[in-house]
């Protein structure tokens, strides 16, 4: 009798266990559910100030869409070429090209003239940020 | 007859004082900064503030409350070792890590709220993203995406030799690659959103180096308060 009790006990303080385990595990679900839920109830009724905003697509915004797509598609074709020092003016550009396509969609607007100045300070100083740094300078003015 | 000389002269220099007035924004960026541009969608976009110093904040993010639970503040620490970053470190962000594609500005917000604006140069990964099975297809894209490499049946020895901390062992883990992990500046609402808190546990979770994880804790709220530029995106 003393047997069956404690078995009983035992079995029912699995039974519990199971039960809020289950339990909780669907709670933490149904906490998941309702918070996505809220975020997007509170989505709907949200905007940006409108003096703050430009579409992606705007006329303004210089269009680089091709030449990003074309030149990041080789630029993932290879394994990224540091800028180091040494490089003629063409092999300088086509790493930019491959690996500082950033940098490299900056350097393209540049004038001739401007692209000579760059290409100069790179061959004083050939460190990747100071060549970036010059292209973005030379880009503002 | 000598002020008839100067004349043309000073007035050439008026003129041109001018019109460097005129170019220059009276509502910079930073004192040395005006503006900033960034890539987005494949699109030159100048960041810069309203310049209408009357201007108060419309829209969504003008309003103060919202219900918490689930809408609450968080705090600047939102796990071990993440830094916390403000405007001007995206800027300097946007034109060093983000230009030369060493790192991403990731809108953790659900595409709800990207669609309806973002900052620019963003990529939209929800937050959900980074609570799927290491298996999952979207997670192991978004992964990619971040330079984190999917790892296959990686040998015992391999692993024992990595778990000593030699080949680069402390960037790797079972499931995944970090040795190329990229910068990571995080953002979703503000104060108050919980999305990219959410994202950098996920991504701690999945193993990515804290050191690589930024949280841009003032979101979109900050950015708007403060005019500046948001892109809406085009229909992907």
């Amino acid at each position: 009798m003393r047997l069956d009790l404690v078995t009983n006990f035992r079995f029912s303080a699995c039974g519990s266990m199971v039960v809020m385990l289950l339990f909780s595990g669907v709670l933490m679900a149904q906490t998941e559910a309702d918070y996505l839920r809220s975020i997007e109830v509170e989505a709907s009724g949200s905007s940006v100030d409108s003096e703050t905003a430009r579409s992606a697509s705007e006329k303004s915004g210089k269009d680089t869409t091709r030449l990003f797509e074309r030149e990041s598609g080789q630029a993932q074709g290879g394994a990224r070429v540091d800028l180091t020092a040494g490089l003629t003016r063409p092999q300088f550009e086509q790493v930019l090209k491959n690996s500082y396509i950033g940098s490299y969609l900056f350097y393209k607007r540049l004038s001739e003239a401007q692209k000579a100045r760059v290409y100069q300070f790179y061959q004083t100083n050939p460190d990747p940020v100071h060549v970036r740094n010059q292209i973005l300078q030379a880009s503002k003015r | 007859m000598k002020n008839h000389y100067f004349a043309p002269f000073f007035l050439l220099f008026a003129m041109l004082l001018n019109t460097s007035q005129l170019l220059a924004l009276d509502v910079k960026l930073t004192p040395t900064r005006d503006y900033v541009e960034v890539i987005h969608q494949g699109k030159l976009i100048k960041v810069q503030r309203i310049q209408d110093q009357d201007h108060t904040l419309t829209g969504g993010y003008a309003k103060t409350s919202r219900k918490c639970p689930p809408f609450c503040i968080q705090p600047m620490q939102v796990a071990p070792g993440i830094q916390v970053v403000g405007q001007v470190e995206i800027f300097d962000f946007m034109e060093k890590e983000l230009l030369d594609g060493d790192g991403l500005l990731i809108d953790s917000r659900t595409p709800a709220w990207w669609k309806r604006g973002t900052i620019p140069g963003s990529v939209n990964i929800p937050f959900v993203v980074f609570t799927l099975d290491p298996n999952d297809p979207q997670l192991i894209e978004a992964m990619k995406l971040l330079g984190v490499k999917r790892r296959g049946d990686v040998g015992g020895i391999s692993r024992a030799i990595e778990e000593i901390g030699f080949l680069d062992g402390d960037r790797k883990n079972d499931d995944w690659d970090f040795t190329q992990a990229k910068k990571l500046i995080l953002w979703c609402n503000g104060m108050w959103c919980g999305q990219s808190p959410r994202a950098i546990r996920g991504l701690l979770k999945l193993g990515y180096p804290a050191d690589r994880l930024f949280y841009y804790r003032g979101g979109m709220q900050a950015w708007q308060s403060l005019g500046l530029t948001v892109v809406l995106p085009d229909e992907e």
